[in-house]
């Protein structure tokens, strides 16, 4: 046995299966829990058990009838592909600058993480402050600069609201991308880079030959996990325009909470985040697909 | 000479654009400064005029110090957990490639697709009937890493996966066992991205809410993100004071990880690979 | 403070020479931070009792009823619960609560004829009483002194009609200077509701026939009102804490805000004063809000007596609660000395005439329609007629 463990491949399957345990355990049993609920009747007596009268697929249809559905599919689409392109894009930027040997650099990079350690909720309103239509400082800066001639009603416009909780997620997930994109830069070695000058590459013609392939795995899994997080993205919502103004800002998240915790349908709120997890569900299948091109060197 | 000067202009470029993207932090320090009256003119003045120091107060009557302590107890126990179960998964999920792994990695990233307001209630039933919740910050340390194991374990197994399959052959080859391969070859070499992870993992749990909330009830036992919800009252809401907590909470922790990752990222250079 | 309070009862009950067996009750609710009323008043209860010890926990207003529920559905409720006057009637109904008729007949502190009607509609069910009230608060308008005066308003000249209301914001806006006439609160939670809610009462409409022609007048004077510029669009994701510090900035001349903020409204830098809600016409009905806490007490107490006890500590504090916690009580008593005594006469005048939410058992339903309509109607995304109509329809199918 121990020699299985010690000499045969006995000891990495033992490593692996731990956390899986683990996360079965605390995290399967919720899935498996939220899954059926959402296939039940649901109300405050019975919310703790798994004995529920069972009603099939009513719940799924009842929120499909929902006239917001489509709305709000529209609006977490657009949601998670805006902020993940352009975090991942300013996130890479900010990391090959950052990579560079300059004073204060590393140091400074270090700096954007004061927008993850922020509460959210803090950060919301201070950016609620900032977009405020009549008195918020990027509109008096905006005026002040000539740039418009009135104010411009971020969060209550409803053509608008929805593209500013992007614009303040992208602020926030920048961070995530620029640490971990940098520490996968670092282990480019740097002679690679030498060779290619040496053979009159360009700095861009290096950074598509050289970067990109070599960050592929750590870029694929960023990705993945940042669409992910981005679809749980909540309390920005909450503290920026709970949703409105008329929808037009809500999200799949944050409508599943409002249908179990303000209207207490949990059965309605359980019923979106299984159609989400049908997202995730696409997420993870590529991403894991896109391992099978793995393996460096 | 000339180059002396050049080799400043990214500096005042990063400067400049870390202006930027840290400006609403700064707005939030600003505010905490400000008197009532002054938070609520507008135009509304980038500088505070009349500076109200009132982070002492709030310090003490929040009891923060209390606080502070319940967050580090549980951000420890959240990274250490996550480290200790996550790391050897990452390992063995990068060696080989058939369908079991690419099942596990897939029902890894499944696994934490539900948000923690989801989870909260099958989770405070499972506790409750176990008994758990007599330890309630053991219980969210046991939340939390449900949540973080699985971005650990994805971002550190591409870390091992970067590291030369001829390395680890080799080491077997020489009569080393496995184990030792593990701890004396594949763990130094992506040390730096698990140090990495570790410390995001760390800034997440300190962000707990949802969990801290929901399985403490204790005041003595609540990390700093429930004690900031108690300056918001059904109708009113203390921004001043929320301002004043947050910029208490974050000047330490940020000071702290902005060292931790100057170590971490910059420790890195080419060499270390070969 | 809590801690000092708890000190203190652990000296008073060491000092005790024998120990005495301790019941802990346990109370969750939402007070207004520093001071938190119940946990004060609480404390001083346990300090006053050698049997009883009090555990206070305070739970963001946001998560009450999730967490409330979660404890109810896993049977590990607290003895006694802060429920909002929105929610008495579905806990309520619910079962979960203890009935308190007989203990409260019975009892020589708390006289329930003498608590506000609005109030003891609220806290009985199905002819039985299930919560006892502890506060109550009320909106009302406050107006620039300064920019009443400038627009040649009196400032103690409170409109009369809704036709002067609209009259009044329109003179008091002023688009140069970035004015606005008035601002109120339209979220998209319980708020907005809450603010309109009692000029649809005025104009003779009820929640329950939200498409009466009453209510889509008023309906139509709000979206007027932010349509024509006399509000900022602002108000549909403001909170009416947002609201009011949009006034106290003096950004808005008039604010519909409630009488819980006094206290800030003092520390502004200028004069203002407190005007009564619009009647429709001249003479007309007059409604206004009414909301705040009750206490209950959970039907799986193992201490009921006992909480019933705390609970009429609190309730016989009453004379205090305003001078000390800005909190008005639910019935006619008068403090000596009030602060602010010109706004205390006010708020108490207006609150003759404050009606509760709903109530109903499923009234977070009702007002999510609500919420709908208000903001389709404000935003332009719909006529109030329609929206009123969709919102009736939403109502009438909740089962």
């Amino acid at each position: 046995m121990i020699g299985f463990i010690r000499d045969r491949s006995g000891f990495e399957i033992l490593l692996a299966l731990v956390s899986i345990a683990y996360l079965f355990a605390f995290a399967g049993v919720p899935f498996i829990f939220n899954i059926v609920m959402s296939m039940q009747k649901v109300e405050m007596m019975n919310l703790a058990s798994m004995q529920r009268p069972f009603v099939g697929l009513e719940n799924y249809r009842d929120v499909f009838a929902n006239p917001d559905f489509w709305l709000i599919v529209r609006n977490t689409l657009l949601f998670l592909g805006l902020s993940t392109i352009f975090q991942l894009c300013i996130g890479l930027a900010l990391a090959v600058f950052f990579s560079r040997d300059f004073p204060g650099a590393s140091f400074m990079r270090g700096l954007f993480l004061a927008a993850w350690i922020t509460p959210a909720f803090a950060i919301g309103q201070i950016w609620k402050w900032i977009l405020s239509g009549d008195t918020g400082l990027l509109n008096y800066a905006l005026e002040s600069l000539g740039l418009i001639d009135g104010p411009v009603y971020w969060l209550s416009d409803p053509d608008l609201a929805l593209y500013a909780v992007i614009a303040v997620n992208i602020w926030l997930g920048i961070p995530y991308y620029l640490l971990l994109l940098s520490v996968g830069l670092a282990a480019i070695p740097g002679d690679l880079y030498e060779a290619a000058e040496l053979d009159g590459a360009g700095p861009v013609a290096r950074f598509w030959t050289i970067t990109l392939p070599l960050m592929r795995n750590t870029i694929l899994a960023l990705v993945a996990l940042g669409l992910i997080f981005t679809l749980q993205q909540f309390d920005l919502i909450a503290a920026l325009t709970s949703g409105g103004p008329v929808n037009s800002s809500n999200v799949a998240q944050f409508w599943s909470w409002q249908l179990s915790f303000q209207k207490f349908d949990f059965a309605a709120g359980s019923a979106v985040s299984v159609l989400m997890l049908f997202v995730v569900v696409f997420i993870s299948a590529i991403y894991v697909a896109s391992t099978r091109a793995e393996r460096s060197s | 000479m000339s180059r002396r000067i050049t080799s400043y202009i990214p500096t005042l470029i990063a400067i400049t654009v870390l202006g930027f993207y840290l400006f609403p932090i700064y707005w939030m320090y600003a505010t905490s400064l400000k008197g009532a009256a002054e938070s609520m003119q507008y135009p509304p003045t980038l500088w505070p005029q009349d500076i109200t120091f009132r982070h002492v107060e709030v310090f003490n009557n929040l009891g923060m110090g209390r606080y502070f302590w319940n967050s580090l107890v549980i951000t420890c126990g959240v990274v250490a957990l996550t480290v200790l179960l996550g790391t050897g998964t990452a390992y063995a999920l990068s060696l080989y490639r058939n369908r079991w792994i690419d099942l596990a990695l897939f029902l890894i990233l499944l696994l934490q697709a539900l948000p923690p307001s989801l989870m909260v209630t099958p989770l405070f039933v499972l506790f409750n009937m176990t008994g758990l919740l007599d330890w309630p910050r053991l219980s969210v340390v046991l939340a939390v890493c449900a949540k973080s194991m699985p971005f650990y374990i994805v971002i550190c197994r591409t870390a091992f996966l970067s590291v030369p399959s001829e390395l680890r052959e080799a080491a077997l080859v020489d009569g080393d066992s496995r184990i030792g391969v593990f701890f004396r070859i594949m763990l130094p070499l992506a040390r730096n991205v698990i140090l990495i992870s570790a410390v995001l993992i760390g800034i997440q749990s300190m962000g707990d809410y949802v969990y801290s909330r929901s399985f403490i009830y204790d005041t003595e036992l609540l990390p700093l993100t429930v004690g900031l919800s108690t300056f918001v009252g059904a109708e009113a809401t203390n921004w001043l004071g929320i301002m004043t907590y947050t910029s208490i909470l974050v000047t330490p922790i940020l000071f702290v990880f902005v060292l931790l990752q100057r170590r971490l990222v910059s420790g890195l250079t080419a060499g270390a690979l070969k | 403070m809590k801690s000092a309070a708890s000190f203190l009862a652990i000296a008073v009950s060491l000092a005790a020479a024998p120990v005495v067996a301790q019941t802990t009750i346990t109370i969750w609710g939402n007070d207004n931070p520093q001071p938190s009323a119940t946990e004060i008043l609480s404390a001083e209860f346990d300090a006053m009792r050698d049997d009883v010890v009090v555990e206070y926990r305070q739970i963001p207003f946001s998560d009450l009823n999730e967490e409330y529920m979660r404890a109810f559905a896993t049977n590990s409720a607290p003895d006694i619960l802060m429920v909002n006057t929105t929610d008495t009637h579905f806990y309520a109904s619910s079962g979960v609560l203890l009935d308190l008729t007989d203990r409260i007949a019975a009892s020589d502190i708390i006289d329930f004829d003498e608590i506000f009607p609005g109030y003891q509609a609220a806290v009985t069910f199905d002819g039985r009483i299930y919560q006892v009230p502890r506060g109550a608060n009320t909106l009302m308008i406050y107006v620039n002194s300064a920019m009443a005066e400038a627009a040649g308003i009196d400032p103690v000249d409170a409109p009369e009609s809704w036709t002067e209301f609209y009259d009044y914001a329109q003179r008091l806006t002023n688009a140069d200077s970035r004015v606005f006439g008035i601002a109120f609160s339209a979220k998209n939670n319980q708020e907005g509701p809450w603010q309109w809610l009692p000029f649809a009462r005025m104009a003779g409409a009820e929640w329950d026939r939200i498409n009466e022609p009453g209510a889509v007048r008023a309906l139509e004077m709000w979206r007027d009102f932010v349509v024509n510029g006399l509000a900022s669009q602002e108000v549909l994701v403001w909170s009416q804490g947002d609201a009011a510090d949009s006034f106290r900035a003096q950004r808005a001349a008039m604010v519909i805000q409630g009488s819980w903020d006094v206290a800030n409204m003092v520390a502004a830098p200028f004069e203002w004063n407190l005007w009564m809600l619009p009647p429709e016409e001249v003479g007309g009905l007059r409604v206004s809000a009414a909301g705040d806490f009750t206490y209950a007490v959970a039907a799986a107490s193992d201490a009921p007596d006992l909480a019933f006890e705390v609970i009429e500590y609190i309730y016989s504090q009453d004379n205090r609660i305003w001078n000390e916690f800005s909190r008005m009580p639910a019935r006619a008593v008068s403090p000596e000395n009030p602060n602010y005594p010109e706004a205390y006469e006010a708020f108490i005048g207006q609150l003759q005439y404050g009606r509760v939410l709903g109530p109903n058992a499923r009234w977070n339903d009702v007002s999510v329609a609500l919420q709908t309509a208000i903001q389709a109607s404000l935003s332009g995304a719909a006529e109030p007629a329609d929206a009123l109509e969709r919102a009736a329809a939403e109502i009438a199918a909740i089962d």
